[in-house]
């Protein structure tokens, strides 16, 4: 009796052994097929994070979502995180206890993204990247990784407008330029790239200073007043964002330098162009929307969707004027 | 017959430095440096700039400087100023004129203060949780009522605020120069000024001397909202867009910074105007300055942080030793030490002299 209960245990331990790694052993796509159980729902809900609504852009962004996602069959949840990152993972992990089908997360920063990324791969539920990259470095460490990326194409626009000022200006006339960035951001800084990529192929163009707007027109107005009383040679001013070419256009107008600065930017929302802002670069933060929801729906539906998708920028130049939605 | 005793009497020259010197001796030195890094900083456009550009965070430290005297504390006047912005804006898409527009908004500016001083006084809750939670109020109505839109604002004459010049100079330069001289003068000779001190000095004291604490209370928090208020409709000028998260960023602290490293203390009772216009007018500077010599924006934080902390600690110092010489070298240096000049010292003539020969008495 005693003799016979060890090889007994043994065996139903091996036995259950091997029946957990039969169960555990996954197919090449077990991660991308399990989906939350409310997936299954009649109307599954999908949560949408978004860093705050004082953007324009994010304002057009979070109604596409509500409009769009209603229009298929989804219920919307929409968090806004007030431009905290804090605040958008603890808002991640509200999504995550409410067990949502799906999450579009448009991080406050590149970074510190990679987090709610990580929480929601580890609850199970697929995430789709809007408009910020989350950064490849952090997602790496931390073995996160996301569906789909979709968003402007970013170096396209920074380059599209650099080469666009050496059309008005020339490719050998001296320039001197000033940036109004974000350093924390990357998508700021791949167009900033962009832009000076494109700039140095005039052997005369140089940059002289990138100051840091935070993406607030209030402080682009005081740096990029700083800006031009510490280099008064500047005359060209490139705003990497809409709400930077708010505060820039002002402080171009109040210096008294309309006439010898040009602004290029990433459209300002509902400000037409003139002969001192030259020419922008306008996302379609809606089309965005609607492209994550549509690629969602088909994923959630069991067809593979392309790892990213980059859409062309519009250019406005002097005398248009961008529409309602299409901001930078 | 006894000599007429002699009298000598320490002179009454005391010599001692304003309390705002230290605080000014840093902004000078901070100046001074800039100006020789710099071509470009020490250009009278770029005073003007640096002036504009600080002068929102200035209004804010004057309401924080009346407020602070008492010992409470405001924090509402971020949220107050796109409060503030958005209601004007609002009012002028409306059809109102400007000037009525800037008015009705300043007053709701004011009434959010007298809600602050009320709560803080009538309801004896702690000023810091009062205001810390109107500023939530203050905060949502613009996001609420606006939709988190921006107001674009069509009423050019409006521009005048933040970028009009009066009598020469830009008119939020004016403006706040106007306000501090007034503030001044008020807190330093009006019965009300006095009670505000009174207040902070010593609470209880004060009331049972008289002061209506109600309505010193109420007073010094419609002031911060006052001055809340015109910082929101300069920066909205300025932007020409009621933008409702203006004022939301740094301001609230840095005007905090700005009254306490100027000498106003935190706990009530000491500190002048003055002080709190100097302390906002380095911030101004420091914050200008490092965009100018292109200070990398990592950076920007940490030398704000050094500058003030030298700055204070050298003001600090000054203060605890102030009884000792300043300038070393002479009676009249030594005289200066003295807190209180000493009292003559004379001897009463006796009386017999007194009334034999009344020419002797001095």
């Amino acid at each position: 009796m005693k003799t016979l209960a060890v090889p007994s245990a043994l065996t139903s331990a091996c036995l259950f052994a091997v029946g957990l790694v039969a169960l555990d052993s996954p197919g090449a796509n077990a991660a991308a097929v399990k989906l939350p159980a409310n997936c299954s729902s009649a109307k599954p809900t999908i949560g949408v994070a978004l860093p705050n609504t004082v953007n324009p852009y994010y304002i057009s962004m979070q109604d596409s979502f509500n409009k769009h996602g209603t229009a298929l069959g989804y219920d919307i949840k929409v968090a806004i995180a007030n431009d905290s990152d804090s605040n958008q993972l603890s808002q991640v992990e509200s999504f995550i206890q409410q067990g949502v089908c799906a999450v579009a997360l448009n991080a406050v920063n590149s970074g510190p993204g990679a987090a709610s990324v990580h929480a929601l791969n580890q609850a199970g539920i697929p995430v789709f990247t809007v408009n910020v990259i989350v950064s490849a470095d952090d997602l790496k460490a931390q073995h996160a990784s996301f569906v789909e990326y979709v968003g402007a194409d970013q170096v396209a626009g920074g380059a599209q407008i650099g080469e666009r000022v050496l059309k008005d200006r020339g490719n050998s006339a001296k320039i001197v330029a000033g940036i109004i960035g974000d350093p924390d951001q990357i998508p700021t800084n791949q167009r900033d790239k962009g832009f000076s990529d494109a700039i140095s192929k005039n052997p005369n163009a140089k940059v002289v200073q990138t100051i840091n707007g935070k993406v607030d027109p209030n402080v682009s107005l005081q740096v990029a007043g700083d800006m031009l009383q510490g280099h008064p040679d500047i005359d060209v001013i490139w705003a990497d964002t809409g709400p930077h070419a708010v505060g820039a256009l002002q402080a171009i107008n109040q210096q008294g330098k309309a006439g010898t600065v040009k602004l290029y930017a990433f459209c300002a929302a509902d400000t037409a162009l003139t002969a001192t802002y030259a020419a922008c670069a306008a996302q379609e933060p809606a089309d965005y929307a609607r492209i994550v929801l549509d690629n969602l729906k088909k994923y959630l539906g069991g067809t593979s969707v392309p790892a990213q998708v980059l859409q062309p920028l519009k250019i406005f130049v002097t005398g248009q004027k961008p529409g309602p939605g299409e901001v930078g | 017959m006894l000599p007429a005793p002699t009298v000598r009497v320490a002179p009454l020259r005391v010599r001692r430095l304003p309390e705002e010197a230290g605080i000014f001796a840093v902004l000078v030195v901070v100046v001074l440096a800039l100006s020789l890094i710099s071509p470009s900083f020490r250009t009278v456009s770029n005073g003007f700039v640096l002036l504009v550009n600080g002068s929102v965070i200035t209004f804010l430290a004057l309401g924080q400087a009346f407020v602070l005297l008492t010992g409470g504390i405001d924090l509402s006047t971020g949220a107050n100023i796109a409060m503030t912005g958005v209601t004007a804006a609002l009012l002028m898409q409306a059809g109102l004129p400007w000037p009525l527009a800037a008015l009705l908004a300043l007053a709701a500016a004011t009434l959010l203060g007298v809600i602050n001083g009320s709560l803080t006084h009538f309801l004896r809750i702690p000023a810091f949780i009062a205001t810390f939670s109107t500023q939530g109020v203050a905060l949502a109505i613009p996001l609420i009522v606006t939709g988190a839109q921006s107001i674009s604002v069509h009423d050019y004459g409006f521009a005048w605020i933040g970028q009009g010049r009066l009598l020469g100079l830009p008119t939020p330069v004016m403006l706040i120069a106007l306000a501090a001289v007034t503030a001044g003068l008020f807190l330093r000779s009006t019965r009300l000024g006095v009670h505000i001190y009174a207040l902070g000095g010593n609470r209880a004291a004060a009331r049972l001397a008289g002061v209506n604490v109600a309505r010193t209370t109420v007073f010094v928090y419609a002031v911060s909202g006052f001055c809340a208020g015109m910082g929101g409709l300069i920066a909205t000028s300025r932007l020409m867009v009621g933008f409702p998260a203006t004022g939301t960023g740094n301001e609230l602290f840095y005007s905090i910074a700005a009254a306490v490293v100027g000498g106003v203390s935190l706990f009530g009772g000491v500190g002048t105007v003055l002080g709190a216009m100097i302390g906002a007018v380095l911030i101004a500077v420091v914050s200008n300055g490092m965009n100018v010599i292109n200070v990398q924006s990592y950076w920007q934080s940490l030398v704000i942080g050094v500058i003030i902390l030298i700055g204070v600690t050298f003001d600090t110092y000054r203060r605890s030793h102030k009884d000792k010489p300043v300038l070393r070298g002479g009676r009249a240096a030594d005289n200066s030490a003295r807190p209180a000049p000493r009292a003559p010292v004379v001897s009463p003539p006796p009386i017999s002299e007194n009334l034999v020969e009344p020419s002797n008495s001095p």
